[in-house]
């Protein structure tokens, strides 16, 4: 590319935000991050590059190939990072002995990835979330979601469901089925016929075949998954779920929620609940979250860790109507007297709390 | 979510279009394609139907410009978008085959067998993802070349000595003087659907599906 072509572009997949566009995502930043702090969440910053091996055996193929790498001044291959959950998780497993650490820790983020969306260059993103990482858990999923929804609400979301998913209970019915990536992988594109077909293949019980078929496709609530008809070991195996979702629709989260048993994670760590949230108006999820403990046991720790993050793109897209980033400032005009007097008399302004907009003569 | 909110269904235009309008029109869903208009919107049923080029079928589902798309599943797997696979239709499916001259066939096995990566076979084709996949799988070593029409010229003029392309009767691939040396895979009709757009209209979008396989 020319050198005049090259000022005038910026990278595939990257976008300078100008200053509405900035202030926008500053204002929902600002906002999100108060809120999860009134929450007692910390904040953490993981780095933005990491060696690459290390996350290997936690990448998709898609991720690994969409990810962006380079060798860095010690030829050891490095990543730039593309997933925040996974940075943190990281980062904070190797100081996760330290005294400076409780049992229980709750942290925050944002920032960006770059991620290959599908066959696209990779992409920007950026990312704000809540993670509760724990020795054991007890209510902290209840915790995470409900963080997830007043989030949401304070943010001035309206429209908009929770859909919850549990790969446990597909992990009990599945055990060892050889044939257990392609029936997950039916179950997630919401492929019946395909589903049908290698349910039929697989080595499993017929009460299992009928529980994975009635299942897979079930969307509703609690009430409506109780009475379906499904095995004991299947109910079984829907007992955490339906405990914590009742949980939830007791505290008044009814109209939010959706159970929904295609929610299924592309990624092999996540081992309980999954979850994404869907607004009018945005054509990707606004949240991605679940439980990951063995995020951490790969790592070499023994934890349970549940969190979400919210996408900016979609969120920004929701947002960008309801969100007043217009504030007023008072006009401040420099040079109708003494310029040094008038700088003097918009500080003062300032440190009362306004907002100053010096308008020069 | 509003429950009352328009479809909008990705629709191929062609020969594809006129074989899911009549298998529509007997389940009470109209399509009606207007000279030079770009959509119809059936009133009745809050459908609303983007004629679109097969192959644009599932940029137009990925972007959230249609809930829904009626796609083949070559299309699919080049376009690499992740959609939900709701439904299969029973027609339009068809073979993917690798073809050549007969005289070249051969020289097809034999690069199975011997994996000659010094001096690849060429293959010149519009699936080059399904292609690259299939061959990579293998451990055949291929050349790939991307041709977007009249694939059939490339081992008449010499580009390539194989195509990969659909196959339906053979008669293209008989009048030029070529033949199916090996069928690769099959293909499908499918509706596809974003995954998001999905979940805020479920229950509608469920009643089309079922009413579409019923």
């Amino acid at each position: 590319m020319k050198k005049n072509n090259l000022f005038l572009h910026t990278p595939p997949g990257t976008k300078p935000l100008y200053p509405e566009e900035a202030l926008l995502r500053n204002i929902i930043e600002c906002r999100l991050c108060s809120y999860f702090e009134c929450w007692d969440y910390k904040p953490v910053e993981p780095p933005m590059i990491d060696y690459f091996d290390i996350y290997t055996p936690f990448l998709t193929e898609r991720q690994r190939k969409g990810s962006i790498r380079f060798v860095d001044r010690d030829g050891n291959l490095v990543l730039l990072r593309n997933d925040i959950t996974l940075f943190a998780a990281k980062a904070l497993a190797v100081r996760m002995g330290s005294r400076f650490f409780d049992e229980r820790f709750k942290y925050y983020y944002c920032g960006q990835i770059m991620r290959s969306r599908e066959k696209d260059a990779p992409e920007e993103y950026y990312q704000i979330g809540c993670e509760i990482v724990s020795k054991r858990f007890t209510h902290e999923e209840f915790e995470i979601l409900c963080l997830l929804l007043e989030s949401a609400k304070y943010l001035g979301i309206e429209d908009f469901r929770l859909h919850i998913g549990d790969i446990s209970f597909y992990n009990a019915l599945l055990g060892n089925c050889s044939e257990r990536a392609e029936i997950l992988t039916a179950v997630r594109k919401c492929d019946l016929p395909l589903l049908q077909e290698l349910v039929n293949n697989a080595e499993l019980s017929d009460e299992i075949k009928s529980d994975l078929l009635t299942c897979a496709h079930f969307m509703g609530n609690t009430k409506e998954l109780k009475s379906a008809d499904l095995s004991s070991a299947g109910k079984k195996a829907l007992e955490p779920l339906l405990h914590l979702v009742s949980s939830l629709e007791k505290a008044g989260y009814a109209e939010y929620l959706t159970i929904d048993l295609s929610e299924l994670p592309d990624l092999d760590y996540y081992n309980g609940i999954i979850f994404n949230m869907y607004a009018s108006g945005a054509e990707m999820p606004l949240v991605s979250g679940g439980r990951y403990d063995l995020l951490f046991k790969e790592l070499g720790l023994e934890k349970s860790a549940v969190g979400f993050s919210y996408w900016l793109y979609p969120l920004e897209k929701v947002l960008h109507e309801k969100l007043d980033i217009e504030e007023t400032s008072e006009n401040v005009k420099i040079g109708k007297n003494s310029f040094v007097d008038d700088f003097q008399n918009a500080v003062k302004k300032i440190a009362s709390g306004k907002k100053v907009r010096l308008n020069y003569e | 979510m509003d429950e009352n909110k328009i479809i909008t269904i990705a629709v191929p235009k062609g020969r594809l279009q006129e074989q899911i309008a009549e298998y529509l029109a007997v389940r009470g869903v109209t399509i009606k394609e207007e000279s030079r208009k770009l959509d119809y919107y059936d009133e009745k049923n809050s459908y609303r139907f983007l004629f679109v080029k097969n192959s644009d079928v599932p940029v137009y589902v990925n972007y959230g410009v249609a809930d829904l798309g009626f796609s083949g599943s070559d299309v699919i797997y080049e376009g690499d978008f992740e959609f939900l696979h709701l439904a299969r239709l029973p027609f339009g499916g068809t073979k993917i085959c690798v073809a050549g001259y007969e005289k070249d066939r051969q020289l097809f096995e034999q690069n199975g067998l011997e994996r000659n990566f010094i001096k690849p076979i060429k293959i010149a084709t519009k699936f080059t993802r399904f292609t690259n996949h299939y061959f990579e799988e293998r451990g055949i070593p291929v050349q790939i070349i991307k041709l977007t029409g009249s694939v059939e010229l490339a081992p008449i003029l010499g580009l390539a000595h194989f195509i990969v392309d659909l196959v339906e009767t053979g008669s293209t691939l008989r009048e030029n003087n070529l033949a199916v040396i090996e069928e690769i895979g099959q293909t499908h009709v499918k509706l596809i659907a974003n995954p998001s757009l999905y979940r805020q209209n479920y229950r509608r979008i469920d009643d089309f599906v079922s009413n579409l396989q019923g």
